[in-house]
């Protein structure tokens, strides 16, 4: 094995999980977030020599995923169903819930989806989200709030009665 | 429980467990990463063939008209004109000349400071130029948020807050104007115009009281009717490519954030958070 194919194995080792946890809530199902998260890992490895000197190369895996998921949502929006539900992650439990708050996200456009998984679910800051997304912190504080009020209606009071 | 807190909660719960195959995740993407740079090698030497063709025609249809065998050609009259400079008298629009045209546009009974902006590149053209600014009038400060980019992003009311417009102007551009209050309980209140152009571009507006993001709170609204966004927006000023004047004498407006190359990844995606250059 090359050195660049063991330190690529090894860095796909440690970050695998968590890009395939945030391309599930990107993409919504289960075969479409292992597409995204190879994808994904394909490009970090042709590009391995510059990302191995990157700063933050998880940063920078973090980057290439959100921006091939807009850019792969912006391609096939025309074939995608504007609402379904789901594959669940787990079957114990919670399943209503997660069933809800999927299709929720899926109402959403491929950009605010995006801003959605990296402020609440990767705690974000909105700077940091609009440098990986390549957007302006204004445009992410607009659409960030378009998107939950969006969300919030989708979900009623769905959210509040399955937590309680 | 407040929405934003329920919300990251069940983000969580919902993949945190989730289990996943990486060996062939891995497999797959090592794969595919040679793919991507067998791809990459084979567009490269396409590409400088397609140079050296070029290069041997223009040369072989010079020496056409050359004259005499052996005779010099001087440099060429023209050169090719760089991605800023679109025209001798028009250049790419940057944040400093968003800025100033902004300005003259805002009405005069308020004081404009911290100005920050940026803008980005796409590898197929220009991509969004985005300023921010706090305007201070005699009810305290706010801030404005302008951002300016080719791509007619779709516009729409639909899950968005009451008092949401859309409409259609008689010259075709589809203008979207919104007043907001923050789904997270705070005061934050926003009034907002979106425009988009029948030529594609995009010009929206944000104005908002200011009590979360920026300054304390200081003020119960927003100081920018609808009225006034939906003018400014509407200008027919704003452009891509403005006078070269106006962005020469904006250039000392401030010093805007280092500009972005947006490409498919991983060409060059570029963020303060750590990606390379």
């Amino acid at each position: 094995m090359s050195v660049d194919l063991e330190e690529f194995t090894e860095f796909a080792a440690a970050r695998g999980a968590q890009l395939f946890k945030m391309a599930y809530l990107l993409a919504g199902d289960r075969h479409a977030a292992e597409d995204l998260t190879q994808t994904t890992l394909g490009k970090l490895y042709a590009a391995w020599s510059r990302v191995r000197r990157a700063d933050n190369p998880v940063a920078y895996s973090r980057t290439v995923m959100v921006r091939t998921y807009v850019a792969g949502r912006k391609k096939t929006r025309l074939e995608q169903p504007t609402s379904y539900l789901p594959e669940l992650v787990n079957t114990d439990g919670d399943t209503s819930l997660r069933v809800t708050l999927f299709a929720a996200l899926s109402e959403l456009a491929a950009r605010d989806r995006a801003i959605v998984v990296l402020r609440y679910w990767e705690d974000h800051s909105v700077e940091d989200t609009a440098a990986i997304l390549g957007i302006s912190p204004g445009t992410v504080r607009t659409r960030s709030m378009r998107a939950l009020t969006r969300v919030r209606k989708e979900l009623g009071s769905d959210l509040s009665d399955l937590t309680s | 429980m407040e929405f934003e807190t329920e919300l990251r909660e069940r983000l969580h719960a919902g993949v945190d467990r989730a289990a996943v195959d990486l060996d062939a995740l891995i497999a797959g993407g090592v794969a595919q990463g040679k793919q991507f740079a067998r791809r990459r090698r084979l567009t490269q030497l396409v590409a400088a063939a397609a140079t050296i063709a070029v290069i041997g025609s223009a040369a072989a249809y010079a020496g056409s008209l050359s004259g005499p065998a052996g005779h010099q050609f001087g440099p060429a009259a023209q050169t090719t004109a760089t991605p800023s400079e679109t025209s001798p008298t028009l250049k790419t629009l940057t944040p400093q000349a968003a800025l100033q045209l902004l300005l003259e546009q805002l009405p005069p009974d308020g004081k404009t400071g911290k100005y920050t902006g940026g803008s980005n590149v796409k590898t197929t053209g220009p991509g969004e130029v985005w300023i921010s600014l706090s305007y201070t009038d005699p009810q305290g400060p706010s801030n404005l948020t302008l951002a300016v980019m080719p791509e007619p992003i779709p516009l729409s009311c639909a899950g968005q807050s009451p008092q949401c417009s859309l409409t259609t102007l008689p010259n075709g551009s589809k203008l979207l104007l919104e007043e907001t209050v923050s789904p997270d309980g705070s005061d934050l209140r926003t009034r907002q115009a979106h425009l988009v152009r029948k030529d594609g571009l995009y010009i929206s507006l944000i104005s908002d009281n200011a009590t979360k993001w920026k300054d304390k709170g200081t003020r119960p609204l927003p100081p920018l009717s609808l009225a006034e966004l939906r003018a400014i927006v509407t200008s027919p000023r704003w452009r891509l490519s403005v006078d070269a004047a106006l962005v020469d004498e904006s250039n000392s407006l401030f010093v805007p954030r280092p500009t972005q190359t947006i490409s498919d990844p991983p060409a060059g995606p570029t963020s303060p958070s750590g990606s390379p250059s």
